[in-house]
């Protein structure tokens, strides 16, 4: 992945996102007019990034180790940059040189 | 006045001069034919319909007629014209009632841009709509064939019309299609059901139509409160059972068999997000459709 420079300029006002009771939620990108299923995880990645630029993958899984404490750190930064992969390979976020 | 009320030669008359103009709420059809299958058809799938005067509006203008030349002795075909413009390549005119609710099906699908128009069966009972999207072959047109002829309202067998301000569902209450063995399963389940003579060999196999229940035609005008989205999914051997599905699963099927999601944009995404706000999402495997039906009554029962 490299660095993550991603800012809100590039998803926040872009982005709709409809969650219901379930782990997973729908995504409308008005840029391209697409529409994705992504998981609880990629939607709090999502809303993460929204509320602010991140200078790099490992702050992103700072965020997010506290969520899943009974993992390891490895296993939490696995998780999440293959969640931001996902997320990459859709569109949704990208990689934005400040 | 209804189309059945029509004297079969004043039918005849109507539909060669293009006077015919038929009330599908909420649309109006005008229909020009002088293929003898289309006469024979329409007044046993259409007959509750109401017809309008010659001079009234129309939404669509759709012709279906025998192509000219010599070729028309040996093998004659009929072809589909929209405003007076051929849409479709032409087909044998044993397919040619099959063409004018294809035909339908796509004037109304290219062009109905106030509605979020989503490729799926509805029917309803006590207030509450089903929603069955599907893509073909889920059997989705005949558990609604079989609802429809337990006490279901049929609104429609192809085309939900969501009107995006209501969050209301309309159907226009057509025949429903119905696909090789499905033919012959609602033939036994319902003795009573009119269809229309079987024509084979079509892009879709053997086809055959079926009349709309009269008293789903009586309340055409009456859109519903969509509920609940099943998608069903015919497979054989297997025990009716309907069980929570992803809303967020089900919003991209339903997103993917709508014909106009994309051209609405983020108010189509904000429609359907409403609809799916509304709606419990369930998927239903079934292969008897006496227990479809079971199924079905116990839902609305609230069971």
């Amino acid at each position: 992945l490299g660095e993550l420079n991603a800012s809100l300029s590039c998803l926040g006002a872009r982005l709709h996102i409809r969650q219901w009771e379930e782990c997973e939620a729908v995504v409308y990108d008005d840029l391209t007019g697409d529409t994705h299923v992504v998981d609880a995880l990629a939607v709090e990645i999502l809303r993460v990034i929204e509320r602010g630029a991140l200078p790099n993958v490992e702050s992103l899984v700072t965020v997010f180790r506290q969520e899943f404490a009974e993992e390891s750190d490895s296993e939490v930064a696995t998780r999440v940059r293959r969640t931001l992969e996902g997320l990459m390979g859709i569109g949704l976020v990208v990689n934005c040189p400040l | 006045l209804k189309l059945g009320d029509l004297h079969p030669a004043e039918l005849m008359g109507r539909l060669r001069r293009g006077d015919l103009l038929i009330e599908m709420p909420p649309f109006a059809v005008r229909l020009q034919s002088d293929v003898k299958h289309v006469v024979r058809d329409l007044p046993a799938m259409y007959g509750e319909f109401r017809i309008l005067p010659p001079d009234k509006f129309a939404d669509f203008h759709i012709q279906v007629l025998r192509e000219r030349g010599l070729r028309r002795w040996f093998r004659p075909r009929a072809r589909f014209q929209f405003d007076g413009h051929p849409a479709f390549a032409p087909l044998a005119a044993a397919q040619a009632f099959a063409m004018v609710e294809w035909g339908l099906n796509w004037c109304v699908a290219a062009h109905a841009h106030q509605y979020l128009v989503i490729h799926a069966a509805v029917v309803e009972k006590g207030g509450q709509a089903v929603l069955l999207p599907a893509p073909p072959g889920s059997g989705k047109s005949t558990l609604c064939a079989g609802l429809v002829h337990r006490g279901w309202r049929l609104l429609t067998d192809e085309l939900a019309l969501i009107d995006m301000q209501t969050g209301l569902v309309h159907g226009m209450a057509r025949p429903v299609n119905l696909k090789n063995r499905s033919i012959e399963l609602i033939r036994a389940f319902a003795p009573d059901a009119v269809l229309t003579p079987p024509v084979p060999d079509t892009q879709k196999g053997t086809v055959a139509l079926m009349q709309p229940p009269r008293a789903s035609v009586l309340r055409v005008s009456e859109p519903a409160r969509p509920a609940w989205v099943v998608l069903p999914k015919y497979q054989a051997g297997s025990q009716a059972l309907l069980v929570d599905h992803s809303r967020a699963r089900a919003f991209l099927l339903m997103a993917e068999q709508s014909f106009n999601y994309d051209i609405h944009g983020v108010r189509g995404f904000d429609a359907m997000s409403a609809l799916m706000d509304r709606c419990q999402s369930l998927h239903f495997t079934y292969s008897d459709l006496n227990d479809a039906v079971q199924v079905f009554e116990n839902l609305a029962a609230g069971g």
